[in-house]
């Protein structure tokens, strides 16, 4: 994954994946190497996603402390 | 002349000089020409001891205000002559009326004066120092007053501490119809120094206060540039200098009072301010926290929300990727399939199971170009067996 990636700059691409396949857009030759990005995709944005949420359980229960 | 008047006559005169010696009162009476205040008649004239208890027993202590140099007074005078000392006139009676009467008439010029001269409200235009700290008094050092004034302000219950500079000067008759003005001047070379400036002494006959009421202590009271603060112990009527001075009060203590009270009031305004300056600040943290807790509030739905949006999206680019990626594959398994099936149906084992049976010419199937002869051998395969068969004819 590189590391100039967004978060917003991945669920673009993810969205794009999404409209390839919907579209039939992708070939057979691409789909191994398109579903390993959108895999690597879908983790980054996980691990963002699950770093903003302990990030902001801290702030939570700082603001109660 | 003795002789012509037997009898004690009233007459009027201004005391241009006096001297006590012994209880004994030595004058010099003259009459002063309207307006150019030149003499066109003077007489000497004695008042013995024992002339002089009889009148203040008479007239009371009043008389003795009255016997002032530069009043004018109405005496019963009886007239001697004496070989050694010649003329001289011996009062026995004052007529106090008169000596009053001639001080209002004096007083109504000198307003009319201080009037003309635009000096009645100079003074009041200044305005007073919020606090008063710093104070020139003017005053007998011998007065009641000055000591009642000084008792006051040095024993305030507030413990204010106040910078007093002390021009002593005469507050009574002539004299103090100089040394005040003198004062006055004094202090107003120092006028950058002071805050006020008060003129004090203690209660007094409205004979032993006609000095407020002269032109000089009235005009340097107008002319100086702090204000005048005025305590003379007056009974009844205001003296001019109460008039023309910025703040007129009663004696030297309600001039102390006064210092006191104006810096007790500015000193509560300081704690209302204080106060003020609290609440508004209590107030203030209040509003911050409130408006604070709804920011932190606005923070953590926003998060919140956006948490929740951004799962949500992952989970269906998850789900959508998955299913699409499953669809499309089974799409093409399904392509493959079908291909196999195609393929497989094209097989030739297949074909003859159908019915169909395939005929071979020297190894070759045959077709529309096999060059085939009579005599030749073909071979035929079917389902379940093959056959030989010799040509007949061709064609």
């Amino acid at each position: 994954m590189d590391n100039q990636i967004t978060y917003e700059l991945a669920m673009k691409q993810l969205e794009e994946i999404v409209a390839q396949l919907e579209a039939g857009d992708i070939g057979m030759d691409e789909m191994p190497d398109t579903l390993k990005r959108a895999g690597e995709l879908l983790q980054y944005c996980q691990t963002k996603l699950r770093m903003t949420e302990s990030a902001f359980k801290d702030f939570t229960e700082e603001q109660k402390g | 002349m003795q002789l012509n008047f037997g009898s004690p006559v009233w007459v009027n005169a201004e005391i241009l000089q006096l001297k006590e010696s012994r209880g004994h009162y030595f004058l010099e009476l003259v009459e002063k020409e309207e307006n150019t205040d030149q003499i066109i008649a003077q007489a000497s004239a004695i008042i013995w001891n024992k002339s002089f208890k009889n009148i203040i027993k008479k007239r009371g202590k009043a008389a003795l205000e009255i016997l002032k140099e530069g009043r004018r007074v109405r005496m019963l005078v009886k007239v001697e002559f004496n070989e050694r000392y010649g003329f001289r006139l011996m009062p026995e009676d004052l007529d106090l009326n008169f000596t009053l009467g001639q001080l209002e008439l004096q007083r109504q010029e000198v307003w009319k004066k201080l009037v003309a001269e635009e000096l009645t409200d100079k003074n009041k235009a200044w305005p007073l120092p919020i606090v008063l700290q710093n104070v020139a008094v003017i005053s007998s050092a011998t007065a009641a007053g000055w000591s009642d004034f000084q008792a006051q302000v040095k024993n305030n219950i507030h413990q204010y501490s106040f910078n007093i500079d002390f021009y002593p000067a005469h507050v009574q008759g002539k004299q103090a119809e100089r040394d005040i003005p003198l004062q006055l001047q004094e202090i107003e070379k120092l006028a950058t120094k002071y805050d006020a400036v008060i003129i004090t002494r203690g209660g007094g006959s409205k004979l032993d206060l006609s000095a407020f009421d002269s032109y000089e202590i009235c005009k340097y009271i107008g002319l100086s540039s702090l204000p005048v603060l005025i305590g003379v112990g007056h009974e009844i009527d205001q003296s001019l200098a109460d008039l023309v001075a910025h703040t007129s009060l009663k004696t030297p203590t309600a001039v102390a009072e006064f210092l006191i009270q104006r810096n007790q009031a500015y000193e509560e305004y300081l704690f209302y301010l204080w106060d003020k300056i609290l609440n508004i600040n209590r107030s203030s943290i209040h509003e911050n926290k409130q408006l604070l807790q709804i920011v932190k509030d606005k923070i953590s739905h926003t998060i919140q929300n956006d948490l929740n949006r951004k799962e949500l999206m992952l989970k269906y680019m998850k789900s959508e990727i998955g299913n699409l990626g499953r669809h499309q594959l089974e799409r093409e398994e399904n392509n493959i399939l079908h291909i196999q099936n195609i393929i497989e149906n094209m097989r030739p084992e297949n074909i003859l199971k159908r019915g169909y049976s395939l005929t071979y010419h020297k190894g070759k199937v045959l077709s529309k170009n096999s060059d085939i002869k009579e005599g030749d051998v073909l071979k035929t395969l079917y389902d379940g067996g093959e056959t030989q068969s010799k040509i007949i004819k061709n064609g």
